[in-house]
């Protein structure tokens, strides 16, 4: 995995099993977003494979990734800034499969992030902060996808955000979504996660249960500061 | 002083060449929205398409609006072409790519015009060439008006495309934000072909309706790009809605200036007003700023 000339994964092997929470974390240019671009095709990977549910999707184009049943919600959201929040979901549900149950999906997602509904005329670009996260994961959903990968979806929001999407996540994955998560935000996502992966300068260096990397020495000296 | 008459005239008559404007502009703006390339070669393309409707009016006696069944489907593919031959090519590289490559396009279309029809100025005489239909105080030309109300037709058919169906909600949703689009579903580089592709039929459908009053050298185009380079910036770069009000502003003051300034200074008027809006609303008169 490579930007430009620069290598920057080296040796990242992780596996999200299914029905599981899998944290990925790491401090700032470990590598986290490159590993999920990677995944999900928006970076081309120079060597490594990329399988899901026994099918390799390596270098496959993120919009047959997606066909696969893999969402990904990314960094900076992404979101269709000049369309409304409706049209937004709708979009998310742009595949044929997921087309199918658009209004089951989409009572399920507004049933997740009730304030979507209510702020359904409004232009996405308008919304705030933690509305805009709610939104980027609802438009994932829409896609009925059986992997959610989220991208630092705390990053930025106040503390009560913070917890509402920490409860989404949790109510996701209950209602049977595996769930592969980064962030920065240490403590909270391994508390979440049934397993964690520690990313440092593009090497996973530590594995474990979410309690494990929780409590071990390593992880706590370099990122809680403990 | 100008009588009221005249004036209506002339309002009647930027009206007319306005929609037509629009319709080009639209072509072009929508070609940048979505792919971010600002085609210099759009008008050349409606120059081809005014040969093409030339040559089947010549040759095969085709009326101009019935040569639309054989120069809408042509110029959607050869828009096709260019783009996976040429644009698909640089749509990643820099803005300064994107002026080169296609000043080129232009370039080649411009001296293959010259190569097989030569500089002249060439025209059709339709039977309704000349007729217009008195209405009050004003004459209107009907091969104008009915280039005029194509056009207009052809811009609400495209808005409506856009806001309704699946691929036009795809459209703006690349246009918005490419990478959310991608990671929808939405396959990027197909929506980015059919995007350029409409962009040409536009140039081509505003090009076949403007023969049975307009003549056709291969030098015409550079007059067309520059108005939909103006149009499209007043409008705010990327807006359809922007460049039908822009086009039809461009119509008006063109025909207003050449009524009480000269004719010869329109084009000096038109870019008086881009160097005015650039300079106090870059984001065009009916853009929003970008914060």
């Amino acid at each position: 995995m490579a930007y430009g000339d620069v290598r920057v994964l080296h040796d990242v092997a992780l596996r999200v099993g299914q029905g599981e929470i899998v944290s990925l974390v790491g401090a700032n240019g470990a590598g986290k977003t490159t590993t999920l671009r990677a995944i999900s095709g928006l970076l081309p990977a120079l060597e490594g494979r990329v399988t899901f549910d026994g099918e390799a999707i390596t270098g496959r184009a993120p919009s047959r990734i997606v066909a696969r049943g893999l969402a990904h919600v990314p960094e900076g959201r992404q979101l269709f800034t000049n369309m409304t929040v409706h049209e937004n979901l709708e979009m998310g549900a742009y595949l044929p499969r997921a087309k199918t149950a658009v209004g089951e999906t989409l009572a399920w997602v507004t049933g997740l992030f009730p304030r979507l509904a209510e702020r359904r005329t409004q232009l996405a670009g308008t919304l705030s902060g933690g509305e805009q996260q709610m939104l980027a994961i609802g438009r994932a959903l829409m896609s009925r996808p059986r992997l959610l990968i989220l991208d630092e979806p705390s990053l930025g929001l106040a503390p009560i955000m913070v917890k509402t999407i920490f409860d989404a996540i949790r109510r996701i994955n209950g209602d049977g979504t595996t769930v592969l998560l980064v962030e920065q935000n240490l403590a909270q996502s391994l508390r979440l996660s049934h397993r964690g992966y520690v990313l440092e300068t593009g090497r996973i260096v530590l594995e474990g249960s979410g309690a494990e990397l929780l409590a071990n020495p390593h992880t706590r000296k370099a990122f809680l500061g403990v | 002083m100008v009588g009221l008459d005249v004036v209506l005239q002339a309002l009647l008559s930027g009206l007319f060449m306005g929609s037509v404007y629009a319709l080009i502009a639209i072509g072009f703006t929508l070609v940048f929205g979505v792919t971010d390339i600002v085609n210099f070669a759009h008008g050349h393309l409606v120059m081809a398409a005014m040969f093409v409707t030339y040559v089947l009016f010549k040759s095969a006696k085709l009326d101009p609006y019935l040569s639309l069944v054989i120069v809408l489907p042509l110029f959607f593919g050869l828009g096709a072409l260019l783009y996976v031959l040429v644009i698909q090519r640089i749509v990643d590289a820099p803005h300064s790519a994107h002026m080169m490559v296609t000043l080129g396009v232009l370039l080649l279309l411009e001296n293959l015009a010259n190569l097989l029809f030569g500089g002249d100025l060439r025209g059709v005489t339709t039977t309704y060439t000349t007729s217009s239909l008195v209405v009050g105080p004003v004459a209107v030309p009907l091969a104008r008006a009915g280039a005029a109300v194509v056009s207009l037709l052809a811009v609400g058919a495209l808005a409506v495309f856009l806001r309704r169906t699946a691929l036009g909600k795809a459209i703006r949703a690349a246009a918005n934000n490419r990478e959310g689009a991608a990671l929808v579903g939405v396959d990027v580089p197909r929506v980015y072909l059919i995007s350029f592709s409409l962009g040409t039929m536009a140039a081509a459908l505003a090009g076949a309706v403007i023969v049975p009053f307009s003549l056709v050298s291969p030098f015409v185009g550079h007059e067309f790009i520059l108005k939909a380079f103006v149009i499209a910036v007043l409008g705010g770069l990327g807006s359809v809605g922007g460049a039908l009000a822009g086009g039809l502003l461009i119509g008006f003051v063109e025909a207003l200036s050449s009524l009480y300034i000269s004719a010869s200074l329109g084009n000096a008027i038109v870019f008086a007003i881009l160097i005015a809006v650039l300079l106090y609303r870059p984001w065009g008169i009916f853009g929003q700023a970008k914060v």
